[in-house]
This record gives structure tokens, C-alpha cells and sequence, in this order.
């Protein structure tokens, strides 16, 4: 069920926000047995489904009342654990809510839960949480891709109308592709950080998961919007903002020495022309681009990505919350918090963080790929970009980029396969 | 290339302790890391005065209306693993 749906059923009295919320919640409980997806259900639905009945009978109700929807364990809700799927927060609650939450809320949605994860959001299989992997629904032998692998599995099995994820370097488009769902990554600046747990600052977004782009594009608008709680938040007068007209018939780029390269998987390609095939049968018009750095986006990422995740994770020091090490009361506080952070922090976390504070991340190496990071933003900017850089203007012709998700597909290093 | 001593001297800095068992698979793993992304290396980014001058530029907000003092005090304690007397306690820093 979508969400369009699912709101047309609650408008016309044909099912009530109370038997949708128990029967999501039904489907979620019994699947989650197997996959995982869920870290814990929450103990106030009955609440939010008071509070979703009454927005329906005071004739306030929006699209998202009443639509049961899951939460990525990253980002506050009130009153909650929030751990990111870590030891070290195991017992964190929120103080407050996150932005988002806070707009869920005030929509009338249905939170359940909140849902697994990689550990502090790191991770492309969800196979890296502390509180153990999630399987992907359409198959069990399979990874359901990550970070958000909890939020994607939960709306795939049917244990939630639509869910939050986030995403930095794919958490959310991964594991979307991974289960069938619509995903989005909105742009940066477009929804709040605020109350998101912090992987790497200047990547980090809050994006829906859904079984359709209207009910994506539905989330969005509520989840969206300027925030004065977070600074690169962008205003709502930006013109970036500005909405165009909508084309019947678009000019859609393909970065084709990216999407046929090696490595990519013969089936993956062959479903990514095929839909191309169908765009162009639509009348849209396809055209090969190329984008000489786009090679380079992806060491430019693991440096920055890494260098903002180690200045992020230093908080997880157990003093201000957090797990804390125990040591002798005299301890220099360089000393003790160490080995306990080795126990609980997976492997990937770890390396993360060496690689962040390697001798070679030198300060005026970071400013320079910092310039390059926006460098490859710019063509995509179309004319937004301050230096319009001619090599790309073949950007500027074309109305959207098109690209697989991934090269390949869902693998999992057959931990759980029987 | 990278060293176990790299590797412990990292280690320190994250106050982080490694298993020793564990060093060796990190020497290789972020050696393997680190030659991946010095393929950017080969890039002759310039940078200009334009550069410097920024595209992006940092957003401010009146230092004005401050939450009242206690608003969150006792649920952001409730968080601390350790605290005295309205306050976190943490390890000593000096000596």
C-alpha cells in the first residue's frame, strides 16, 4: 500500500488510522522475527493514533496522517533510545526531536520504531550493526544495502508505509535500489540536520524511503524546508528553490564511460539501458555526456568523508553520554576511553576514523580537495556554478543525469546464507 | 607505506587500543585505502585567489534569546555516565 493510497483510504472512512496502524504494526512484528529491520517498536502508537484520529475529525489531517512509518536510529525523537545502532549509545535517549521528527509529528504520521543500521551510519550492507545484521526481505540470503538497511527492509516487508533514512555516500539510493523502493537523497541544504547524529557534516542528509516517487516527493515536502536550527539549511527564497516548469519532454545526460565500465554487471546494465529504452519511448531524449572528473568523485569522498567522520566521532568519549570506559579515577583522560571504544566499535568505524586522522590528511591537502569536491559539483549546478566551466556545458544541455545506483547487486558475504 | 608504529601512534590519538592481532589486517587495509586515494595525486588543482575569497560562506544568527538556564539540564545529564552536583564529571586532564 502507498502512502497516496493508504490517505485516500483514511479520507474515505474505509479503514480506520487505528486498524492501519495494527495491522502495519502486525506485519512488522512478525516479519521483523526474520529480518531485523526494527530495533524496538514503540511504546506510544496508541497515542499517535489518538492524535492522528483527532487531526481526521478537526478536518486537519495532511497526507501523512495516520501513515505508519519507521525511523532510521539516528535521528532524535524525544523521550527515545537513539543509539546508531551502538554499543557506546546503548542506553542514549533523546533530549529532543529532530527537525524531521518534529514535522512528522506535528503531520500526524504514525511513528512505529526506529530501525536498524550500519553502526554510526557507516556501512553498504548493514551487516556492520551492533545489534546484529538486517536480511533483506525479498530474499533472506541477501543484504538489504545500508546504512539505512532497517528502513529499507521495514518498508519492503510491509512493516511500514514509507520510513526516514539518512544518507552521506549512498545510504539511502543503496538499499533503496537493493529492496525496490524509491529513495531520495535530497539535495544538501534541502532538509534540517538538525537532531541527526553526525557522520560527515558536510555530506549528511535525511531522505524518505517509499514504493513510489509521488509518496517520495509527498515526505519530502514535509520533512523539507529552511530550518534556522541548522546553518546550511537553505533558505526557502533561494532560488536553487525556485520551482521550474515542468517539460513534457526532458534531455536526460549519460555519463556513458561511467555506466559501461568494468566491473559493472552484464544484468545491471542491461536493466539500465532498458529503461533508458522506455524514457526514450516516452518521448524524452537521451545523450550521451561525459564527465572527465567524475572517475575522481570517489577518492575526493573517502578523504573528506573520513577526516569529517573522525572529527565527528570524537564526541563518543563517554563523558557527556555515551559508554565510558572504566579506569582507575586518577587516569589521565588520554589514556582509559580507548580500550573500551575498541571493543565496541566495529572494524569499518575504526578504520574510518585511522584513515581521518592519518599524518597525510595535512590541512591545506583537505582545503585543495575540498576545492575539487566543488569543482565536480559545479556542472551539475548547471548555471549555479559560480565559473561556469566550459568542458562541461554539455550539462547545462540536458535536463537530468542518469545513472545506475550501484554496479552490481545485492551481494552478502553469505554469513547468514543457508 | 604505512607501519605498525603508524598504526599505534593513530591509535593514540583516536584513544583508541587495537588488539594486536588486529594491526597487521589495519597496516594493510589502510595502506590499501591510502593508494587508492593518491590516484588524486595525479590532479594539478590550482588554487586562486577566487578560490580563497569562497564559494561558500559561513551563515550567522544573533547571539540573542538563550534557552533558559535548566531548561535541559537534567535530561541532558541523565545521558552523562558519570555526575556531581549538577555537572559531568570526567576524567582529570592535568596531571
Amino acid at each position: 500500500m502507498t502512502i497516496t493510497e493508504a490517505g485516500a483510504a483514511l479520507r474515505a472512512g474505509k479503514i480506520s488510522v487505528r486498524e492501519l496502524a495494527d495491522a502495519v504494526l502486525a506485519q512488522a512484528k512478525a516479519e521483523n522475527v526474520e529480518t531485523n529491520a526494527y530495533l524496538e517498536f514503540y511504546d506510544d502508537i496508541d497515542e499517535q493514533v489518538a492524535v492522528a484520529e483527532r487531526m481526521f475529525k478537526e478536518g486537519k489531517a495532511t497526507p501523512l496522517t495516520g501513515i505508519p512509518m519507521g525511523v532510521k536510529d539516528v535521528m532524535l525523537v524525544k523521550g527515545k533510545l537513539v543509539t546508531a545502532a551502538s554499543k557506546i549509545l546503548a542506553n542514549h535517549r533523546a533530549v529532543s526531536d529532530a527537525t524531521a521528527i518534529t514535522r512528522l509529528k506535528a503531520s500526524g504520521a504514525i511513528l512505529l520504531g526506529r530501525t536498524n543500521m550500519d553502526e554510526f551510519a557507516m556501512g553498504g550492507s548493514n551487516e556492520n550493526s551492533a545489534y546484529g545484521p538486517v536480511k533483506n526481505p525479498l530474499d533472506h540470503t541477501r543484504v538489504p544495502g545500508g546504512s539505512s538497511g532497517g528502513s529499507a527492509a521495514a518498508v519492503a516487508m510491509g512493516g511500514a508505509i514509507a520510513s526516514l533514512g539518512s544518507d552521506t555516500g549512498g545510504s539511502i539510493r543503496q538499499p533503496a535500489a537493493f529492496c525496490g523502493l524509491v529513495g531520495l537523497k535530497p539535495t544538501y541544504g534541502a532538509v534540517s540536520r538538525y537532531g541527526l547524529m553526525a557522520m560527515a557534516s558536510s555530506f549528511d542528509q535525511i531522505g524518505p524511503f517509499a514504493k513510489t516517487v509521488e509518496d517520495v516527493e509527498t515526505i519530502f515536502h514535509v520533512i523539507g524546508g529552511h530550518d534556522p536550527m541548522d546553518s546550511t539549511s537553505v533558505p526557502d527564497h533561494h532560488p536553487l528553490k525556485k520551482p521550474r516548469a515542468k517539460k513534457a519532454h526532458l534531455t536526460i545526460g549519460v555519463p556513458e564511460a561511467f555506466v559501461d565500465r568494468k566491473g559493472i554487471d552484464p544484468d545491471v546494465l542491461a536493466t539500465f539501458r532498458a529503461a533508458m529504452k522506455k524514457l526514450e519511448a516516452a518521448g524524452h531524449t537521451i545523450k550521451k555526456i561525459e564527465l572527465p572528473l567524475l572517475p575522481y568523485a570517489l577518492p575526493v569522498y573517502y578523504v573528506l568523508m573520513q577526516a569529517e567522520v573522525s572529527s565527528n566521532l570524537a564526541r563518543y568519549d563517554g563523558m557527556r553520554y555515551g559508554f565510558s570506559a572504566e579506569g582507575d579515577a586518577g587516569a589521565s583522560s588520554l589514556a582509559p576511553t580507548c580500550s573500551l571504544r575498541a571493543i565496541t566499535m566495529p572494524t569499518t568505524t575504526k578504520r574510518l576514523q585511522y584513515v581521518g586522522r592519518s599524518p597525510k590528511n595535512s590541512k591545506r591537502r583537505l582545503a585543495k580537495l575540498t576545492l575539487l569536491r566543488l569543482r565536480l559539483h559545479q556542472p551539475l549546478r548547471g548555471s549555479w556554478g559560480r565559473r561556469p566551466l566550459t568542458r562541461f556545458r554539455c550539462i547545462s544541455k540536458t535536463s537530468l543525469l542518469s545513472l545506475q545506483t550501484l554496479p552490481e547487486f545485492p551481494l552478502c558475504r553469505s554469513r547468514w546464507a543457508k | 607505506m604505512l607501519t605498525r608504529a603508524d598504526i599505534d601512534h593513530l591509535a593514540a590519538l583516536a584513544r583508541l587500543a587495537i588488539p594486536e592481532e588486529e594491526k597487521d589486517r589495519l597496516v594493510k587495509d589502510l595502506g590499501g585505502v591510502l593508494e587508492y586515494v593518491s590516484e588524486l595525486n595525479e590532479l594539478d588543482i590550482e588554487i586562486t585567489a577566487a578560490d580563497r575569497a569562497g564559494a561558500l560562506r559561513n551563515v550567522m544568527r544573533e547571539d540573542a534569546e538563550p534557552t533558559p538556564g535548566g531548561t535541559y539540564t537534567s535530561a541532558i545529564l541523565e545521558n552523562a555516565p558519570d555526575k556531581k552536583d549538577g555537572y559531568v564529571k570526567v576524567r582529570q586532564i592535568f596531571g
